[in-house]
């Protein structure tokens, strides 16, 4: 009877199917496990594109949307490479969400199918990889090639080194600044502020005025948190967040109470749009990008998005003034877009070299003239190609004296995560003091989950 | 028969209730039908009204940009083959612990109820541990497999009960007859038992149509993800462009209703099966 | 006949296909989520093992003991939505009234649609721009009450708990109306003929007969709302600062995002000893409760 005999192969099949699973299981330790990643990447790749034209091929996963026009400069080095290199290998990118990829990328680190190479943030968001074997070490590659290692600015290979090896290649530069609309300040006769208060005053006329001074978006904690940290910095500079770091400031300081309470200050006068802390991170850009708020604090990163919207040549861009002027120019940033290499990589020297072609000149040329996005190079920038938004971006990024990276970046997925939650709660109406006290609290009790 | 004025004043009253309730339970889905059909600033602007025209854009971009239909695709390659396996399997089971003579039957039917009270929450984890060693992350099968087990225990529940009502009669002229245990399964037992195997193949499809959380963890590949988990990713990429994601939505959602009104008495009965019955 | 009925291998070939699939994949996951629980592991590097010290942080840790709390409020809403609400349309419907069957098809639509459509629907319903909720409370000029509606902490979580009452209403009531038409109709008949009247017929008869049923369906809405996911993962993703977090969306962040699988086993462990208790607690609660009668 044929249904008896699928009924068989049915039992039959998923006793086998158990049977390879526990004999994977032991074997899952060494070399296998690199085959068996290999595999599952070509399968995948092949049903993707099966016109990579018989070479081998490389996947890239990074984090990228329909909304970021930065995403056709990448694909473009992508093709660039791919169409002529010495290895014959063929890039294929794929880009997730932000919240997606990192999901994603925890899925496959644990099941051992990373892509060769990965977008990555830095500091303890790779730390954990690294500790569990999943990153390549490519230490040796940037010792070969001392032009390639030197032409990175002062510190931003630091930050994706671990135990004194390299483990990840920034490709860009960021740092949080005010953009700020000029047709707006000017129509309102008020100017780029140099100090905290005439920023504070900046706010109040063009609330008075009738204009909505900032787009702010509350449901993304990391963003209100940024601003925190930036009024932070400016109350007590690098130290303040060194000292968090090695542990010898807590995070319930008088200074993370009084930096986000003057946010919450801020909020209260009105200084953001209405119904804020329900808008989403796209929405709020919106509305500084189609001139309808006059400032906007956020990543340079978001630099090119704005100018190819309605706001265009209007926007323009300045370092929020510290609350007490010895901590000036002190800002949140850090490297940005670093990736990094699978120990399981297939080809490591193709991906390195793809990693050099992406970081040399030409490429960060085309991406800061093109897409803004500041590469994490020493280059020569030429001025005169730039737009005048991202001339005073640039301008801004050399004249930091400090970058302290974002909170959540630094400490990841616990402390970081909650310095966030911790703001946004903060300008939700907590007491700013109980709030900073439980996020100490949960410091101390995360250490040993 | 002639109500009185109080029994109707009554009446009017719960008929009230009921329309107040039907409306709470449509209008939201018709306000989103409408939705569907604007343009961002209309519905920020005329979240009330009629859309000016009902063009289709949103829904293309949905299907074109949104990869809708491959998700749609994919949902239905899980749920097929997750829902065909397990109601094969469990009307064996249930067919076994109904009618076989065997010792264990009964304490074979309380372990497979044990498992209505599991939360797959308390197996996750070892799940996600068990496929990553077996190779099986990122295939559909991944999610497929623990989708049929979670499937057993309801289903064995409601086909056990309908099976043991059934007349010994048939099984015995069956087998006077000559018959097997497997014709008589599959000629005899399978066919009249079909409305409670629609009714559970139904219930089963809905929960796995409808799951998030297996999919979202045990598929990585944007290419394989089902439904669900394609609309949260919606929210990330077309974060405000509502409309198109609100078409999305109501693609999602069209298939089930569709579903629903077609065969809403198996549904019905299938889903409250469980409570009545225990 | 026995030798047909009886035979071992037959038995078998019924039985083993799935059994074995439901014992790899649901008993031996449990058992090992267990065990899983008492280590500290990111399945990368090679795990610790550290006896009940995920349990102790778990109830030492605020954002679970709120999580554990949002969960017992879910199951507060939920029972309240569902025993009384669902009743009392049960009650109505049951009455042979015009249009009963319409009725409950409609009622019992919005526990059919995916969870993440749903979530996403009222999240529009919720939105403060154009949204239903605030458009209303402006065209009936009080605009005052207009919020953000899942951004403020407050809020959120009952305004999710309002989606799970929608959501489930009618199928609570199905289940119901289901056991109201188990009861034989000579008993209103005969109640009808003494002259008792709608609410005495459901207070002496529908509802003691039920009851058996509302034991069941009650352990239904407690388990149902203990697993509650989609719903909070699409509309807050457990924020604003964690305070719609429940057990499940916590446990999936612990897991999925910051790699302590322990830490998310003992979750999971949690919530099924949670799910069991409920089962004999509600056992206890009514069983009791029909010895008084």
């Amino acid at each position: 009877m044929k249904r008896k005999i699928i009924a068989i192969m049915l039992s039959a099949a998923i006793g086998l199917s158990l049977l390879t699973g526990c004999g994977d299981g032991s074997e899952n330790t060494g070399a296998d496990s690199n085959s068996s990643a290999a595999d599952s990447a070509a399968e995948s790749t092949d049903a993707d594109k099966s016109d990579a034209g018989g070479g081998e091929v490389l996947n890239v996963i990074c984090v990228g949307t329909e909304a970021d026009t930065h995403v056709a400069g990448y694909n473009k080095i992508a093709e660039n490479f791919s169409a002529d290199n010495e290895y014959g290998v063929t890039i294929q990118f794929d880009f997730y969400e932000n919240e997606q990829f990192k999901t994603k990328l925890t899925t496959l680190m644990a099941s051992n199918a990373v892509p060769d190479i990965f977008f990555t943030w830095e500091l303890s968001y790779l730390q954990p990889f690294v500790e569990g074997g999943k990153v390549a070490d490519i230490t040796s590659y940037l010792e070969e090639d001392q032009e390639w290692k030197n032409s990175f600015a002062g510190g931003t290979l630091d930050k994706l080194s671990y135990d004194g090896k390299n483990y990840g290649i920034p490709t860009q530069k960021s740092l949080c600044v005010m953009f700020y609309n000029k047709q707006i300040f000017e129509e309102n006769g008020v100017s780029v502020p140099t100090t905290y208060d005439e920023f504070l005053q900046v706010c109040e006329t063009l609330k008075a005025n009738g204009v909505t001074p900032m787009a702010m978006c509350g449901t993304d904690a990391w963003i209100p948190a940024q601003f925190v940290q930036q009024i932070a910095g400016g109350m007590a500079g690098e130290d303040l967040f060194n000292a968090i770091c090695d542990g010898s400031e807590k995070w319930n300081n008088e200074v993370h109470v009084k930096a986000s309470e003057e946010v919450k200050k801020m909020a209260d006068a009105g200084y953001f749009q209405d119904g804020f802390i329900g808008m989403g991170p796209e929405e709020s850009t919106d509305l500084f990008a189609k001139g309808k708020t006059a400032m906007y604090f956020m990543g340079a990163w978001d630099s090119d998005r704005v100018q190819k919207d309605e706001i265009g040549e209007n926007a323009g861009a300045f370092v929020l003034p510290a609350y007490d002027s010895k901590y000036a120019n002190i800002s949140v940033g850090s490297v940005d877009t670093s990736f990094a290499l699978a120990e399981t990589c297939r080809n490591k020297d193709a991906a390195i070299a793809f990693l050099k072609y992406w970081t040399s000149q030409e490429n960060a040329d085309m991406l800061l003239y093109d897409y803004g996005r500041i590469p994490a190079c020493n280059y020569e920038v030429d001025g005169s190609k730039l737009t005048p938004l991202l001339n005073e971006v640039v301008k801004i990024s050399n004249e930091q004296v400090g970058l302290t990276p974002w909170w959540d970046r630094q400490f990841g997925a616990g402390e970081g995560v909650e310095f966030n939650n911790t703001c946004v709660s903060v300008i939700g109406g907590e007491d700013a003091q109980t709030a900073f006290d439980a996020l100490q609290q949960f410091a101390e009790d995360n250490a040993d989950r | 028969m002639k109500l009185s004025a109080r029994e109707r004043f009554i009446m009017i009253l719960k008929y009230a209730a009921l329309l107040l309730f039907t409306v709470l339970c449509l209008y939201p889905l018709f306000w989103l039908l409408l939705s569907s059909f604007k343009t961002n600033t209309e519905l920020y602007e005329n979240p009330w009204g009629l859309p000016e025209s009902f063009s289709l854009g949103n829904y293309i971009q949905a299907v074109n940009e949104g990869h809708i239909l491959q998700y749609f695709f994919n949902s239905v390659i899980i749920a097929v083959a997750a829902v065909l396996v397990s109601v094969l399997l469990s009307s064996m089971v249930s067919y076994a612990i109904a009618r076989m003579e065997w010792k264990l039957s009964g304490f074979m039917l309380q372990v497979f109820l044990l498992g209505m009270m599991i939360p797959v929450y308390a197996m996750i984890v070892p799940l996600f541990s068990m496929f990553n060693k077996m190779g099986l992350l990122n295939t559909h099968l991944a999610v497929i497999i623990p989708h049929i087990a979670i499937a057993f225990p309801m289903a064995i529940f409601i086909m056990n009960g309908f099976m043991g009502s059934l007349p010994r009669e048939m099984e015995e002229a069956a087998v006077v007859d000559g018959c097997n245990i497997y014709q008589i399964f599959f000629r005899i037992i399978m066919p009249i038992s079909k409305s409670s195997i629609v009714t559970v193949a139904v219930v089963t499809f809905i929960n796995i149509w409808n799951d998030l959380l297996l999919p979202q963890i045990f598929l990585t590949d944007s290419a394989k993800m089902t439904l669900p988990v394609g609309l949260t990713e919606f929210q990330g990429q077309y974060a405000t462009n509502y409309v198109v994601e609100i078409a999305a939505v109501i693609i999602t959602i069209i298939p089930s209703i569709i579903v629903y009104i077609w065969l809403h008495r198996h549904i019905m009965e299938g889903m409250v099966a469980g409570a009545v019955k225990g | 006949m026995h030798n047909v009925m009886g035979n071992k291998k037959s038995i078998a070939v019924f039985v083993l296909p799935a059994f074995i699939i439901y014992a790899v994949f649901a008993l031996v996951p449990i058992a090992y989520n267990v065990y899983v629980s008492f280590l500290q592991t990111d399945l990368m590097s090679p795990s610790k093992f550290v006896g009940f010290k995920n349990y102790i942080n778990l109830f030492r840790d605020k954002t679970f003991t709120g999580a554990l709390k949002n969960n017992i409020l879910m199951v507060i809403g939920s029972l309240i939505a569902h025993l009384p609400l669902a009743l009392f349309f049960g009650n109505i419907l049951f009455q042979k009234i015009k249009g009963s069957h319409f009725f409950q098809t409609v009622f019992f639509l919005p526990s059919v649609i995916c969870g993440v459509a749903v979530g996403l629907t009222w999240t529009f319903v919720y939105n403060s721009q154009f949204g239903l909720v605030n458009k209303f409370f402006e065209i009936i000029g009080m605009g005052g009450l207009q919020k953000t509606w899942l951004a403020d902490k407050d809020l959120a979580l009952f305004c999710i708990i309002v989606v799970v009452m929608w959501q489930f209403v009618g199928y609570h009531m199905v289940i119901q109306i289901a056991a109201m038409k188990n009861i034989p109709s000579s008993y209103y008949e005969a109640a009808e003929i003494d002259g008792a009247s709608k609410w005495v017929q459901f207070k002496s008869i529908t509802f003691p007969l039920i009851k058996p049923i509302l034991k069941v369906d009650a352990v239904l809405i407690i388990t149902g709302s203990l697993k509650y996911y989609d719903l909070v993962a699409v509309m807050t993703g457990g924020g604003p600062n964690h305070a719609t977090e429940l057990m499940s969306t916590y446990m999936f962040y612990q897991g999925f995002r910051t790699l302590k699988y322990g830490y998310s086993a003992a979750i999971g462990v949690i919530l099924l000893v949670l799910c069991m208790c409920s089962v004999g607690l509600s056992n206890l609660v009514f069983r009791t409760e029909t010895i008084e009668f």
